[in-house]
């Protein structure tokens, strides 16, 4: 099984599916070109080298004709021989009892294949294909009529030669340039079936960036068809899934809602009729009345917070200025008593914000600051080109930057937070924190401070008026 | 329908369909002074607001098949009650629909019993105020025509009918000497109370009474929308007395 599953990824390693397919096509371009030059090659050859040879022993024969009824009479051959029209790239050599005759000294008759001589001189005609020093020639022989001899002639076949190896060097580079061809083709063509792969592994990137309902069109290839298709059931199942088990949370959020309602309004009669109990009962009671006040904010915030997750949330952006918005919050908060810091281009701002979610946001991020900072030291506002900062600041132990991003996350905690029995939060105040701002187009983000402590600071967006 | 019944007690009736949840709400208010109904289902409703005349009712609007907005329609139809709505907090389209459909106010469960408790002072309050008539002189403007003694508002010679909440949104807008009001002072002068508003309460009311008052709902002439402020009265000036 094991080796099963890695034996094709080692393969996938060396090279890729795009390079293999190069390698395919570039191979089967080389071959097609080898064979087809190796026939063209051949064939020519053949075809040239027997001309050749035709007229050579057309040639032969016509001159030892000649030689025939001059012969005889001559009293030197080797004169004969040279006044017999020289043929361009022939040498004629001649035997007269046991006496080589040449026209020309290029051709030595030792240089003539012993073999063919002797069955010329037995008689019958030859011919043979040898190498005279570098040159490649065709020697050509017959016996003459009587007993005149034999006759040979010498042939020079550089020419053929230069012409079949110019020929060999065409074929080849020919044969180059289409192994390239093939490779390229082939490298385009791997990019074009791969063109719907990237498609698909881009929408599988979106998944999983968290962009759930991305598709895959499934009319990208009828050949694809079972891949998009089968890749498409997969995300919706994915989809489902992810959504059954939010639902799942947000589920078990309503059905809470009512009992916890039930608690809360209870509990609010016997809170009434506190004095009435001893002390042991009152003990008990402030714990219970905590408790369920914890835990009806987190019915709350968890069925918030499913309607971030469903996108169900709706935001309402007004323009309003800085100044005017920090008064009402303020007032919203009940909290005319936290100092404000704000600086001279934030009063001149107007931003872009959903009042009520803003609120929110800064109740959660006070609500945090008082439970684990004990208390916010003072509200900072700072202008910038195109975001206002609206920071949060206390002087409590401050956050590790490696905790700075987890503690956004649901029922995260600080490592260093303390337990205490005093927390009343749901856990889940920052990440609604975070929610909220995003949902506006802003953001939260935790830096230090300079002098200890921490700045929850909410970024939002500035519009120009 | 006019000031408390039985006793100097007002009376509250309870439509609220999980029986546990309806006796909790019962045993709070009545520790509040109220002499309250519980029913579990909107027919029974109907039937004990006939039967109870209540000062205030109170209607979860998660009623089985959505009869709470129906109900809410129903009672709003011919009687100015204040009716406070239990909504889901997930849902404002419920919020939304459940103000549209008549009711004063309203509270997301879960809630805490203190919040609904303050609204339903709150607007008993406001009622009562508005029982003993609101004091002022009559204001025209354009052909609209307001009487605050008489609790009457008059467009184009004819009896406009809004409910007291909506009566006194047009009043508190119309004295407002055209300047620009925020939601939380409607809230404040009008809800009486700011801490536990949301400013679509405002919007619901002001959605409905743009529809009564205005000649062309979509494009009002007299409750205009000051973008990131609130509302602002600013009648055609032709004539005001």
């Amino acid at each position: 099984m094991v080796e099963g599953s890695t034996q094709p990824r080692g393969r996938q390693g060396r090279f890729g599916l795009r390079g293999r397919i190069v390698i395919r096509f570039a191979s089967i371009a080389l071959l097609l070109s080898l064979t087809l030059g190796l026939v063209t090659y051949l064939t020519v050859r053949q075809i040239v080298v027997e001309n050749r040879e035709e007229s050579a022993i057309d040639q032969v024969a016509r001159d030892a004709l000649l030689l025939e009824a001059v012969g005889p009479d001559s009293t030197n051959p080797s004169e004969l021989l040279a006044s017999m029209r020289p043929p361009s790239r022939s040498t004629p050599l001649f035997l007269a009892e046991g006496r080589w005759f040449a026209a020309s000294l290029q051709v030595r008759p030792e240089d003539l294949p012993q073999d063919l001589v002797e069955t010329v001189v037995s008689g019958v005609s030859a011919r043979q294909f040898t190498r005279l020093g570098p040159s490649p020639v065709l020697v050509v022989g017959t016996p003459l009529r009587a007993d005149l001899g034999a006759y040979f002639e010498v042939f020079r076949l550089d020419d053929i030669e230069a012409t079949l190896s110019a020929l060999l060097t065409v074929l080849m580079i020919a044969g180059l340039g289409t192994t390239i061809a093939g490779a390229l083709l082939g490298w385009v063509m791997a990019g074009r079936v791969l063109q719907p792969l990237h498609q698909v592994a881009g929408v599988a990137q979106q998944i999983a960036a968290g962009e759930l309902e991305s598709r895959i069109d499934e009319t990208l290839d009828r050949d694809l068809l079972t891949l998009t298709s089968s890749f498409n059931r997969m995300a919706d199942a994915l989809q489902e899934r992810i959504a059954r088990e939010a639902r799942f949370a947000s589920d078990v959020a309503h059905e809470l809602r009512t009992p916890v309602t039930t608690l809360v309004t209870s509990l609010s009669v016997i809170e009434r009729r506190r004095d009435e109990l001893t002390p042991q009962g009152r003990e008990a009671l402030d714990l219970l009345s905590r408790d369920v006040r914890r835990l009806e904010r987190t019915v709350a915030d968890l069925i918030e917070i499913a309607k971030h997750d469903a996108g169900v949330a709706t935001v309402d952006l007004e323009p309003v200025p800085v100044a005017t918005l920090l008064g009402w919050l303020l007032n919203r908060l009940r909290r005319p008593d936290i100092p404000v810091d704000i600086d001279e281009p934030a009063t001149r701002s107007t931003v872009l914000v959903d009042q009520m979610r803003l609120e929110r946001v800064l109740a959660n991020l006070i609500d945090n600051a008082e439970s684990y900072a004990g208390g916010v030291d003072r509200l900072s506002v700072e202008g910038r080109r195109d975001a206002v900062l609206i920071a949060v600041e206390d002087s409590g132990p401050g956050i590790p930057i490696e905790e700075r991003e987890r503690i956004f996350e649901r029922f995260a905690r600080g490592q260093d937070a303390p337990r205490t029995g005093e927390y009343e939060g749901s856990g889940l105040g920052l990440s609604l924190a975070q929610e909220n701002a995003r949902l506006q187009g802003g953001l939260v983000r935790i830096e230090g401070r300079p002098g200890g402590g921490a700045r929850f600071v909410v970024e939002v967006p500035v519009v120009e008026l | 329908m006019t000031g408390p019944t039985g006793g100097g007690r007002e009376r509250i009736l309870v439509v609220e369909d999980d029986g546990r949840l309806r006796d909790a709400l019962r045993l709070a208010l009545e520790e509040e002074g109220y002499v309250v109904d519980g029913v579990a289902d909107a027919r029974a409703g109907m039937e004990a607001f006939a039967e109870k005349s209540p000062d205030l009712v109170l209607i979860d609007l998660v009623l089985p098949g959505g009869s709470g907005l129906d109900l809410c329609k129903e009672l709003r139809r011919d009687h100015d009650t204040p009716i406070i709505i239990i909504t889901a907090r997930d849902d404002s389209h419920d919020v939304v629909a459940g103000l549209e459909s008549g009711a004063d106010d309203y509270v997301t469960k879960p809630f805490v019993f203190k919040e609904l408790s303050a609204r339903i002072r709150a607007l008993l309050r406001r009622f009562r105020m508005a029982d003993d008539g609101a004091g002022q002189s009559r204001m025209v403007f354009g052909d609209l025509e307001i009487l605050p003694d008489e609790g009457r508002v008059i467009r184009a010679g004819e009896d406009v009918a809004l409910t007291r909440t909506e009566f006194l949104l047009l009043c508190e807008l119309a004295g407002s000497n055209r300047r620009v009001l925020s939601r939380e002072r409607l809230l404040d002068g009008v809800w009486g109370y700011t801490y536990f508003g949301d400013g679509r309460v405002v919007d619901a009311h002001i959605r409905r009474l743009r529809k009564k008052i205005e000649p062309d709902p979509s494009q009002p002439r007299y409750v205009l929308t000051v973008r990131g402020l609130g509302y602002k009265f600013d009648p055609p000036t032709n004539d005001s007395a």
